[in-house]
């Protein structure tokens, strides 16, 4: 054993850990190296000062008296406090049930009022014998068909391919196309915590508006609603960190802002998402 | 009956036994950790919760203090890293030598000593001042250290002969004398 060998052990020695073997060699080795033997004097010794400065009793501080009081009374009350909690989730679940049906029936009357109107259009046009509204309907409903079997026959890969697609073409704020008579907003604000809450509650609203985009030629825009309603938002990109899809309409966005378009036209959903919580969610219906 | 088990059986009573033995010790440390006594406070208090709560988990295989260590170690860290970490450079950490302090004799009283000793800790970048305090403080073996602070044996020694050099450094500065052992290595 070397000087260095030996040296490397002072910490097992202090710990008075070294047996068999390893403790011979070192004992043979400081039986004859004085420099190394001075160096371990020098750490036992180090080492007891040390200890003792350490654990010297003036040096020793106490919990605050009435710490066990304080403890036991804030743990008592922390276990008390789930059952608030709960009583909390409830309520909040409740709220929000009742909004969700609030969402659906409107949605489901406007779509009924909506079918209509396309059927009177359709009708006065035959009757003027103008623009073919029945086939520009069947032609949008034909392309939402086919973006809806993409998604549905290979979700993977074409998807992200298609949410590409979408990116890349340059965004054109919506410009009402119908009358006002026909114009319809559903709001609902509310804050869900998780992407599961979420996605569930995108994807309620989505089925209930998914009929109108059927019935009406709609286009659904996911835009942000820190500029919603205003005018000509600029929108950030949408990555396909989160997807849904509901019949013809697709999602597609990051933790961030989120925008996305289905294939009909003039309608708009506003959703903000950030890593952890669902913010707001706007859908407007024109 | 063990503290363990009665926390278990009553949480309340064995709270108040948890803290009645080990509530000194555990403050102290923590003190010595952080540096500050609302900082050794909270991090006790956060330590018991843990304990009480989770007492199911505490298996036995290894001592109530060494659990009790480690759970409050991993708090500590957890500040520290919110903190954005404490970065203590020797320059501007480095109590200056006045030019008025005692002549070496006086300084070398063993009192003085034992209080620059305890003054140096402090002034030890955390994770030196971690393996000092439970080494010297807790009078802790490098494997008991290793099992507290949940890092490699090899790297409790590593960091032990970094920290006592930084301490003897700082020793030597506040001191002013470097002592027997000092000299001896200089050889």
């Amino acid at each position: 054993m070397n000087c260095l060998e030996a040296q490397a052990l002072v910490e097992d020695a202090l710990d008075n850990a070294l047996t068999g073997s390893r403790k011979r060699a070192l004992d043979l080795h400081l039986s004859r190296c004085d420099a190394c033997r001075a160096f371990f004097d020098a750490e036992r010794n180090e080492h007891r000062r040390w200890f003792q400065a350490m654990n010297d009793p003036e040096s020793l501080r106490h919990l605050p008296n009435g710490f066990a009081d304080q403890f036991t009374a804030e743990m008592a009350k922390k276990h008390a406090a789930p059952q608030r909690k709960w009583a909390l989730l409830r309520a909040f679940r409740r709220i929000a049930a009742s909004l969700a049906a609030m969402l659906l029936f409107a949605s489901l009357s406007y779509a009924a009022v909506s079918g209509l109107r396309q059927m009177e259009l359709a009708n006065q046009a035959e009757a003027e014998g103008g623009t073919d509204v029945t086939e520009v309907t069947s032609e949008t409903m034909e392309a939402s068909d086919a973006l809806d079997s993409v998604g549905r026959a290979a979700p993977s890969a074409p998807q992200s391919s298609e949410i590409g697609a979408l990116e890349a073409q340059e965004f054109v704020p919506p410009v009402p196309q119908v009358s006002p008579v026909s114009q319809s907003t559903i709001q609902g604000a509310t804050t869900m915590t998780g992407k599961k809450a979420a996605a569930a509650a995108l994807t309620a609203a989505l089925a209930a508006a998914a009929p109108l985009a059927a019935a009406n030629g709609d286009e659904y825009q996911f835009i942000d609603p820190a500029t919603y309603p205003a005018a000509n938002p600029s929108y950030p990109a949408a990555s396909g960190a989160i997807t849904l899809e509901t019949g013809a309409m697709r999602i597609a966005g990051t933790a961030g802002n989120l925008e996305a378009r289905s294939r009909s036209n003039n309608a708009s959903v506003a959703i903000a998402l950030n890593a952890t919580q669902f913010k707001t969610f706007i859908m407007t219906i024109r | 009956m063990e503290i363990a088990e009665e926390i278990k059986t009553d949480p309340e009573k064995g709270a108040r036994r948890l803290i009645a033995e080990c509530g000194d010790r555990l403050y102290d440390v923590a003190f010595r950790l952080c540096q500050s006594e609302d900082g050794a406070h909270d991090l006790v208090n956060r330590t018991l919760v843990r304990v009480i709560e989770r007492i199911a988990l505490f298996s036995g295989s290894s001592t109530l203090y060494t659990w009790l260590y480690s759970i409050l170690v991993n708090f500590w860290r957890m500040d520290m890293r919110s903190k954005n970490a404490e970065i203590v450079t020797f320059t501007d950490t480095m109590p200056d030598r006045p030019d008025d302090r005692p002549d070496p004799a006086e300084a070398l009283a063993v009192k003085a000593d034992a209080e620059a000793i305890r003054e140096a800790v402090a002034h030890l970048p955390a994770h030196y001042r971690a393996v000092i305090v439970f080494r010297y403080f807790e009078d802790m073996t490098v494997p008991e250290i290793a099992n507290v602070l949940r890092i490699p044996e090899g790297t409790v020694k590593f960091r032990l002969h970094k920290a006592k050099k930084v301490m003897r450094f700082i020793l030597a500065q506040t001191i002013g004398v470097s002592d027997a052992s000092n000299e001896e290595r200089k050889q």
